[in-house]
């Protein structure tokens, strides 16, 4: 069973040894034991014979034994289940939004639904960077002080009721959580939950501030401005202390800090003769770095006090022992948890009183707290606020804000006969990804609708132009009126299919009335002379990609289409294409956030009768394999789709190109192979690369890849999406196969569209604009590979434009 | 008459020095001397009261914690206990406060990790010199110890009526052991050099 690669098996077979040891009530402590033993040696080793990868292996262990532990707190508590979703770090660097049960309240306890909980950036920071004194193990759950709403109380718990709004100390970042009811205090009338939240960074700083004994009006100075020391100040002003001056590494959070009522700001480095002139009677240390003791005891005066709130992370290697001695300094350690052990000598819950402060002091007015958590967060993108906390020093603190997960994700009753959901956390050895559907676009399309009635004449009857004119009569507002080419009986066959006339030259097709449009198939060195042609007509024009075989020609024929008063539109249908649709959609949504690179391939086996006759072999001509009349092969033939593609997916517009591009010896001029390296304007990367000879190659030819910082997107061949960012109601943080990404004809769509927006007068979805970009992009891979040296694009596009005629 | 705590290198004329404070073949850390004395008892008793006030404000820092450890074996140290009316702690026992007169960051290193938790310790010896390590989440922050600065202020105390009787009967016992600049020092709790 466990050489199935299916997720239930695999589910089963866990359950199923774990059951087998564990699900024997009496027995259930020392199961445990044996289960974690079993995870650790013989799971691990089974399950790698089985082709699973580490990743999955842990995620298996970790899912087997949180879903062993949460039974184990039913049966010892008698009581059911809950499920929610909390954060977790499953690995170094790697933040997962995953499904947990917790027991429901037993004796004591409480059941919370949790609204808001509060990120320590300081903290979690240093925790996330694994930094010395915040090393912690994974799976970690993050997270220490939120506020929610009571769901349930276990037997003795009079004080709470279900519905109260509370402050929890101690839940992580979760959904829903079950705590003992002394960690949960009631939110006073009128305290925002997302100000309660903040309780144990409250109790935190409140025994620190208590700890310096502050007289009324004593000046304070606090070392550090995260979101302890900001809120330290802010509590030892509420306390009655005097001015007080806040000490950062930059001035990054002095907006903040004035916001509390620090008066005076000052930059630890730059600052060093005022920080020494300080003489404060009370530091409140609060940086978290090892160095900052030396910084907060410079600002001390004579037998002041030096609160150290901050917990260092790392060695001191300097103590400033000399100066605390003979200046009669008093250095007090003000963690936490020296309130257990000052409430173990007098009796009382000091924690659940300094809480209770707290929360009092915000229901006075007296201390506000809520523009410290700037940040809200959306749980579902915790792996990309991590990934962003990693690098930002200005954050002070952030607020995960659970109300924006569905209520059926937040909390519900959970089955204690569940199985483990292993294929929900990804763990599949074949990597399948999950099954996702995007919601319906919105209607903020202005060409969704089709109007019009275009009459298009079709210009070059050979190989495309089959697909164009059956697109135009797929169009529900295009109608193919008149043929023609070179060769009649191409032009006669096509126009016998679909209703149309034949002309017996391209200027009799221009004279015409009945021609609103003309679409242009022919060889490429022919675009520019017979788009400049009918533009002079007074006829839209339509081209087959690429626009031109030279960005001199796909000048002329944009500076025409301007002169007449026409569109000019390209015909690169691919963007129609479903999964490019929502591919850009996805990428405008923020899904992949700024996109960092691209990876095009193109790899096909062509035949040799291409070059001599397309794929049809309807029209024998030369003019594929001329350099001079192609303007290129493989890249400018083909690649020219997936080069509008990208630029249309990722928005990105190329700054060089660095290409080797491939003529094999023989008859033909033009390339069949090429690879570009691309550098976009934004500063990522991409390559394009491609074959028309690759033997075997009978799948797809096309791929695409594009990601970013948050997120990785496969538009071809498979549409598959991995993303940090909710967005779309996507879920984040598995791989998604985007599913019912399926449309009808291309080139039709296309051509609706475009004869809408000719229609409406509206700009069309590809204009001279496009294509210009797309044969600059060509024409550089091409001089690159001719000259040997990057080439930028833009100094390509400004050399080869016309001289406007009122600049001569 | 007045009493001054000096660089023991730069010192000019006789001075007074803890058994902390000097170590074999090494220059003392600090000395006291006394000015305008009008003889050597005057200044033998002018320094003794300097150094007993040292002692009776780190003494003070501790007064109704026990168990306190004393880390020391010169004259401060002495009168500390004897302050206290308190013996060191034994194997074991984790001192509630420890006092320092050494000012080596090694015993006080060591101090710090005997310390109870929420302990104090007092640094009331001259500081030889030397870095003191330590990581301060758990050496101190977790801890929730104390560490008290108890400077040496020859100008802080004006008479012996200041004193508590026992630090003044320590001083009666303990006589400053008048030695030679540079020779070997023989054992005793503070001494009067030349």
């Amino acid at each position: 069973m466990a050489r199935s690669s299916d997720q239930h098996d695999l589910a089963a077979w866990l359950v199923q040894i774990a059951g087998s040891r564990a699900i024997v009530a009496r027995a259930m402590e020392p199961a445990s034991s044996r289960l974690k033993r079993f995870l650790n040696d013989q799971a691990s080793v089974r399950l790698a014979q089985a082709g699973y990868s580490d990743p999955m292996i842990r995620d298996a262990k970790r899912e087997a034994w949180w879903w062993l532990q949460s039974r184990v707190d039913v049966a010892r508590r008698r009581t059911g289940l809950l499920g929610g979703r909390a954060v977790v770090w499953t690995d170094s660097g790697k933040a997962d939004l995953v499904s947990i049960e917790v027991p429901l309240p037993a004796q004591g306890e409480v059941a919370v639904e949790i609204l808001s909980s509060i990120v320590s950036a300081g903290t979690e920071r240093a925790q996330y960077l694994r930094l010395p004194s915040a090393v912690v193990s994974y799976p970690h759950r993050p997270g220490y002080s939120a506020a929610g709403r009571v769901l349930a109380v276990g037997p003795g718990v009079t004080r709470l009721q279900e519905g109260d709004l509370v402050a929890v100390r101690g839940p992580s970042h979760a959904s829903v959580a079950t705590l003992p009811a002394a960690a949960v205090h009631p939110i006073p009338p009128g305290v925002p939950h997302a100000a309660a939240a903040h309780v144990q960074l409250g109790v935190i700083c409140s025994q620190g501030v208590d700890k310096a004994a502050i007289a009324p009006g004593e000046p304070v100075v606090v070392v550090g401005s995260g979101l302890i020391g900001l809120l330290a100040q802010r509590l030892a002003t509420a306390a009655g202390a005097g001015p007080a001056t806040v000490i950062a590494t930059s001035r990054a959070k002095e907006r903040t800090a004035r916001a509390g009522g620090v008066e005076r700001f000052l930059a630890a480095g730059a600052d060093a003769d005022e920080i020494a002139a300080l003489g404060a009677p009370v530091v409140i240390e609060a940086t978290g770095d090892p160095r900052g003791i030396a910084v907060a005891v410079a600002a001390a005066g004579e037998r002041g006090r030096v609160i150290l709130l901050g917990s260092p992370r790392g060695v001191t290697p300097d103590v400033p022992v000399a100066e605390i001695r003979r200046r009669g300094l008093r250095l007090v350690g003000a963690h936490v948890e020296t309130l257990t052990a000052e409430g173990r000598r007098t009796g009382a819950d000091l924690h659940a009183r300094q809480a209770e402060r707290f929360l009092a002091l915000l229901a006075d007015g007296g201390l506000q707290v809520q523009d410290l958590a700037e940040t809200v967060v959306d749980p579902r993108e915790a792996d990309a606020f991590y990934r962003a906390l990693a690098r930002r020093r200005d954050l002070v603190a952030a607020r995960f804000d659970w109300n924006v997960l569905p209520r059926s994700a937040r909390v519900r009753r959970a089955r204690v006969a569940r199985l483990p959901d292993l294929r929900a956390r990804g763990l599949d050895r074949d990597n399948r990804p999950l099954p996702a559907r995007l919601a319906p676009a919105r209607g903020d399309d202005p060409l969704a609708t089709p109007a019009g009635s275009l009459r298009i004449g079709l210009v070059g009857c050979g190989d495309i132009a089959v697909h164009n004119a059956a697109a135009i009569a797929a169009a529900p507002n295009a109608r193919l009126t008149v043929c023609f080419d070179p060769v009649r009986r191409l032009a006669e066959d096509l126009a016998a299919g679909h209703g149309a006339e034949v002309a017996g030259s391209v200027e009799a097709l221009l004279g015409r009335r009945d021609v609103d449009a003309v679409f242009l198939a022919v060889p490429h060195h022919l675009h520019a002379p017979l788009a400049v042609q009918a533009a002079e007509a007074g006829k839209h024009v339509i081209v087959e990609k690429p626009m031109a075989n030279d960005i001199a020609a796909a000048h002329e024929m944009a500076a025409a289409a301007e002169r007449a008063g026409v569109v000019l539109s390209i015909c690169f249908p691919h963007r129609f294409q479903p999964n490019v649709v929502a591919a850009r959609r996805l990428v405008r949504a923020g899904a992949l956030g700024d996109p960092a690179g691209t990876l095009t391939t193109f790899f096909a086996d062509k035949p040799a009768s291409y070059w001599l006759g397309g794929f049809s072999g309807r029209s024998v001509s030369g003019w594929r394999s001329s350099r001079q009349q192609a303007g290129g092969g493989l890249l400018i033939m083909n690649l020219s789709h997936l080069i509008d593609v990208a630029r249309h997916v990722t928005g990105l517009e190329v700054e060089t190109c660095s290409a080797v591009a491939d003529v094999p010896p023989g008859a033909f001029e033009v390339e069949d192979a090429v690879s570009v390296s691309i550098r976009y304007a934004n500063g990522a990367a991409g390559t394009l690369t491609g074959s028309s000879e690759l033997r075997g190659n009978r799948g797809r030819p096309g791929e695409l890849h594009v990601w970013g910082p948050d997120g990785y997107l496969t538009v071809e061949p498979e549409s598959r999406l991995y993303t940090v960012r909710a967005v779309e109601g996507l879920t984040t943080g598995r791989w998604l196969a985007l599913e019912g990404l399926t449309g009808g004809n291309i080139r039709s769509e296309y051509v609706t569209r475009l004869a809408t927006a000719i229609a409406l007068g509206a700009p069309p979805d590809i204009g001279p604009a496009d294509g210009l970009a797309v044969q600059a992009f060509i024409e550089a891979a091409y001089r690159s590979s001719d000259g040997g040296e990057a080439v930028a694009l833009d100094r390509l596009l400004r050399a080869a434009a016309p001289v406007r005629r009122e600049a001569a | 008459m007045r009493v001054e705590l000096v660089d023991a290198a730069r010192r000019d004329g006789a001075a007074y020095v803890d058994a902390e404070w000097t170590s074999a073949g090494a220059d003392p850390v600090a000395a006291l001397v006394v000015v305008d004395a009008e003889s050597d008892d005057r200044a033998d008793r002018a320094a003794a009261l300097a150094l007993l006030s040292l002692a009776a404000r780190a003494a003070r820092e501790v007064a109704g914690v026990r168990p306190v450890d004393v880390v020391g074996g010169g004259f401060v140290a002495g009168a500390v206990r004897a302050l206290l009316g308190a013996a060191d702690t034994g194997n074991g026992t984790r001192p509630a406060a420890v006092v320092d007169t050494t000012g080596d960051p090694g015993r006080i290193r060591e101090a710090l990790s005997r310390l109870d938790d929420l302990g104090t310790l007092v640094l009331a010896g001259e500081m030889a010199g030397g870095a003191l390590e330590l990581d301060l989440y758990p050496d101190v922050h977790v801890r929730g110890l104390r560490i008290v600065g108890v400077p040496l202020d020859p100008e802080g105390l004006r008479g012996a009526d200041e004193l508590p009787a026992a630090a003044l009967a320590y001083a009666e016992s303990v006589p400053p052991l008048a030695a030679a600049t540079g020779a070997p020092l023989p054992p005793a709790a503070w001494y009067r050099l030349r």
